[in-house]
């Protein structure tokens, strides 16, 4: 034991500079949760204020909204997990098989370049093309013989809107983890296929799809612990009175009660909430994938 | 193996090496700050003024000077030209006159570039136990953080002892619109003033009701027709039913900034009407009580007008999640005849409108009366904002004497004992004006003939000298309430006066519809509803406050949208009260008695 620190003390050295930052940024700002059980001042400080037990968290249930906002963020999160899932699979399998490199190039370029437009500006350009009045989506409609849809005044359309804009906009970002793995396959393993008169499609279905699976379970388990978030900065420049009864998720809740009003204690209780249950949802996920995959992700 | 262990040792020692001159320069800091802290504290203590006579006040002069330190947001870019090149906030004219001339030094603990970093900031200070500058600009949420920690002055002996007259008449006057910063009879903080002129106007599309044959309408009952036919007769004549009558944002109830609809509110009933904040509007009774506007019966009439447009087309079918910017988007794009909102919209953002059809003309009407002759509008909040004192802060005669010459020079009153005549003219020579031969000249260089190398600035266009004259101390604002009512009338009444002071300068430079609004506004008479609440957020107002505005706000736009009966307005209100109302009711009036 002696001689492996002599000889390994340095890289424990290297490392350190690492662990503190992390210790000093991530470990000790988490005894700040403890303001969730307070009544926090500012002025006071954490040592100071009153301590109140578990007032917030029966605040956050006893609210006659709480049960209706956690059950849109429920709803609005997990159609946006499991599409976003299989939506990026699909199109990184499907783009794979594009043989021409400049095409493909393009394609990929074009599908996530509106990851990086901020919800501030999407959410002005969405009103106007999904506008009854002469937007273009209604447009459509109505020349096919339909009746104008309110999307963003209509409770179910909300929902059904804020989704599949949400998948529009991150689809091609998150089809990037697929194609590298998808890259990184062993060329070996299509060529003996091929030899044994593998088809295009019985190549995708007996290599592709298998050697992704591993990356796939990685991204699903850790987007489980993201359930409880809907998409906050998406849902508060879209979102308006109308839509409230569909479309009000905990975090847009707590924006309006805990900061807008200064309630720092609330708004940490919920966050604590939040965290608690995708730690748990992580970890039941984790083993979900350990006993059914036989994959380890840590 | 080996060669890795090398190579690991010589990175971790260049790693140390590299971080020291940062750690030494951590400690460099610190210890600088301590100095200069204790000397100002030292020069603040032994600080004594020149005796003046009191009819020449404005020579006050303090020696030895003494430091005032401040804070400031400063983002560089939407100032416009508030400095020349090279000149800066910390260092510019107007710092090193004082400095001068006045014995006073104004020293910035920090510079920030955008709002929220500074609230951050102060809030940082606040909770560390950090100093606080000597005065600055409160943010609005650590307002009642500062009081309670007890870490600001009470100012009411300071103001006795040393504010300009006419500032503590203001003061009086607008007494109701501080409750915020009283404390126990104490005042803690000293308002800035909004102007106070933006009182809602109809803003109407002249050349439509031309087009119709129509008269503008001076009650609802006509103005409910002028939308029929906006909305019904093809007002733009192009042959496509693409028009309706009222642009309107709903997305915040109905008081907003712009679009906002208290006149309609105020032509069925004396009560004012805000949804969208648990704050306002608190209306006073015939019992001398405050009630809560939004659950008034009365508010059924508007409810009922409104649902009554909405069905019929007669208004922005989407207003309801519309913000007031999207919404005057409908008057500009030509969509929309009628939209209501305050004296300024002539230029931004109805003027938009003549950029798609030159003949596009948003003219300001007054106000029009309900069925029993009511006509009202609401009262925007008169304060801008709080300037605060660290309770340590041992200058505030000088702060004053400060104060006081720039409110003299914002009243430009006679004989004000206050008044600087060094500023007659303006700021500075060079900066906001010109002497050309002995004749003063305060913009337009080009026309009046000043030589290209006496204008202040290369491309001949005025200072906006407001950042340099406020900067920190005087919290961002100056503004004196309705000081632009005289020369507005001024210019209604021969537009082609010379502006004499720097208010008549400003006014000069708006464009002619805003001047004409501002007179429909000042010549309609109409007292403006208050809101009599202006306190700090009491307990309820702050745990229960956000679901009674969603609340409000949600059950008025499903009134308005038929989406809901008229007759759930009392189930509505039912709900309002028991869901935290009553108690914010009782809160509020037992801030009010107290408060009178």
């Amino acid at each position: 034991m002696a001689s492996y620190w002599r000889k390994t003390w340095p890289f424990h050295l290297l490392v350190l500079p690492a662990l503190i930052l992390c210790i000093i940024f991530q470990y000790i700002p988490l005894f700040g949760v403890v303001i969730a059980f307070q009544d926090y001042q500012p002025w006071l400080g954490i040592k100071k204020s009153a301590w109140v037990g578990l007032t917030h968290f029966r605040t956050l249930f006893e609210y006659p909204d709480s049960k209706q906002v956690i059950w849109n963020t429920l709803i609005i999160a997990s159609f946006k997990l499991v599409i976003n899932l299989f939506v990026p699979i699909v199109f990184a399998l499907l783009l794979n098989e594009i043989v021409k490199t400049y095409f493909k190039r393009i394609l990929q370029t074009l599908v996530y370049l509106p990851h990086f437009l901020s919800w501030v500006i999407l959410g002005g350009i969405m009103i106007d093309i999904l506008s009854t009045d002469g937007g273009i989506v209604n447009r459509v409609i109505n020349a096919f013989g339909g009746q104008s849809i309110f999307f963003l005044g209509d409770g179910q359309w909300f929902r059904l809107t804020v989704i599949i804009s949400d998948v529009w906009k991150e689809f091609g970002f998150s089809a990037i983890i697929f194609l590298a793995t998808l890259v990184g396959i062993n060329p070996a393993l299509y060529e003996a296929a091929e030899i044994d008169g593998a088809t295009r499609w019985q190549q995708v279905i007996h290599i592709s799809v298998p050697l992704i699976m591993p990356i796939v379970i990685v991204v699903a388990t850790l987007s489980l612990g993201r359930i409880l978030d809907a998409g906050f900065d998406q849902i508060l420049n879209l979102y308006n009175p109308l839509v409230y009864s569909h479309g009000d998720i905990i975090d847009t809740f707590v924006y309006r009660v805990g900061l807008n009003n200064g309630q720092f204690s609330f708004g940490t209780a919920v966050g604590l909430f939040k965290s608690v249950i995708g730690f748990i949802l992580i970890i039941i996920s984790y083993r979900l994938a350990y006993k059914l995959a036989n994959y380890r992700i840590f | 193996m080996k060669r890795y262990v090398k190579l690991a040792k010589g990175v971790t020692l260049s790693l140390v090496i590299g971080m020291l001159p940062t750690l030494a320069a951590c400690s460099d800091n610190n210890s600088g700050e301590t100095n200069n802290a204790a000397a100002n504290q030292a020069a603040n203590n032994g600080a004594t003024k020149t005796d003046v006579p009191p009819n020449e006040i404005y020579k006050q002069k303090f020696d030895p000077p003494i430091t005032i330190t401040t804070a400031v947001v400063d983002d560089g870019a939407s100032r416009g030209n508030a400095f020349k090149p090279g000149e800066s906030m910390e260092d510019n004219v107007h710092l090193r006159w004082m400095k001068e001339n006045m014995g006073i030094d104004i020293k910035f603990d920090f510079i920030v570039t955008k709002p929220e970093d500074y609230d951050t900031k102060i809030r940082l200070l606040l909770s560390s136990g950090g100093k606080l500058p000597d005065v600055f600009g409160a943010p609005g949420d650590s307002v009642q953080n500062l009081i309670d920690a007890d870490r600001v002055m009470p100012l009411n002996e300071a103001i006795e002892k040393y504010a300009h007259p006419e500032f503590k008449k203001i003061l009086e006057k607008y007494d109701y619109a501080l409750g915020e910063v009283k404390r126990d009879g104490k005042l803690y903080g000293l308002p800035g003033f909004f102007m106070g002129d933006e009182g809602t106007v109809m803003w109407i599309r002249k050349d439509w009701l031309d087009t119709l044959g129509l008269q503008p309408p001076k009650t609802i009952a006509e103005l409910e027709n002028v939308l029929k036919q906006f909305t019904e007769n093809d007002p733009d004549g192009n042959g496509k039913a693409d028009t309706f009558g009222l642009a309107v944002p709903l997305k915040e109830g109905p008081w907003t900034w712009m679009g906002q609809t208290d006149a309609i509110v105020s032509a069925f009933t004396k009560q004012m009407i805000n949804t969208y904040d648990v704050r306002s509007y608190w209306n006073k009774g015939d019992d001398g009580k405050l009630s809560y506007g939004a659950i008034h019966p009365d508010a059924k009439k508007y409810l009922e007008t409104m649902r009554d447009w909405m069905s019929k087309g007669y208004m922005d079918k989407e207003a309801g999640i519309k913000d007031p910017m999207k919404a005057s988007e409908m008057a500009a794009s030509g969509k929309a005849g009628v939209m209501f909102g305050p004296f300024w919209m002539g230029d931004w953002p109805l003027n938009d409108a003549t950029k798609l059809n030159p003949k596009a003309d948003f003219q300001p009407f007054p106000l029009p009366a309900g069925p029993d002759g009511l006509v009202g509008r609401a009262e925007k909040s008169i304060t801008a904002g709080f300037t605060m004192f660290n309770k340590d802060f041992k200058g505030i005669e000088a702060w004053f004497a400060y104060f006081n010459k720039i409110f003299a020079k914002n009243l430009e009153q006679e004989g004000d004992p206050y008044f600087d005549p060094r500023f007659k003219d303006g700021y500075h020579e060079g900066y906001d004006y010109v002497n050309l031969d002995g004749k003063i000249i305060k913009g337009n260089y080009k026309e009046a003939g000043v030589p290209e190398d006496k204008w202040p600035l290369k491309d001949g266009s005025r200072m906006d000298m407001r950042f340099m004259i406020a900067n920190g101390i005087l919290g961002g604002t100056t503004t004196i309430p309705f000081s632009n009512d005289e020369p507005i009338k001024k210019f209604l009444a021969d537009p082609n006066a010379e502006p004499l002071t720097t208010r008549e300068f400003d006014v000069k430079q708006m464009v002619k519809k805003q001047i004409t609004a501002a007179g429909v506004r000042m010549n309609q008479g109409i007292e403006e509803g208050k809101n009599y609440f202006t306190g700090p957020m009491t307990e309820t107002m702050k745990s229960k406050g956000e679901l009674l505005k969603k609340l409000a706000t949600e059950s008025y736009l499903k009134i308005i949208y038929g989406e809901k009966p008229l007759d759930y307005f009392d189930e509505f209100t039912k709900q309002w009260l028991e869901n935290g109302g009553e108690k914010i009711t009782e809160e509020v009036n037992e801030w009010y008695s107290k408060s009178q």
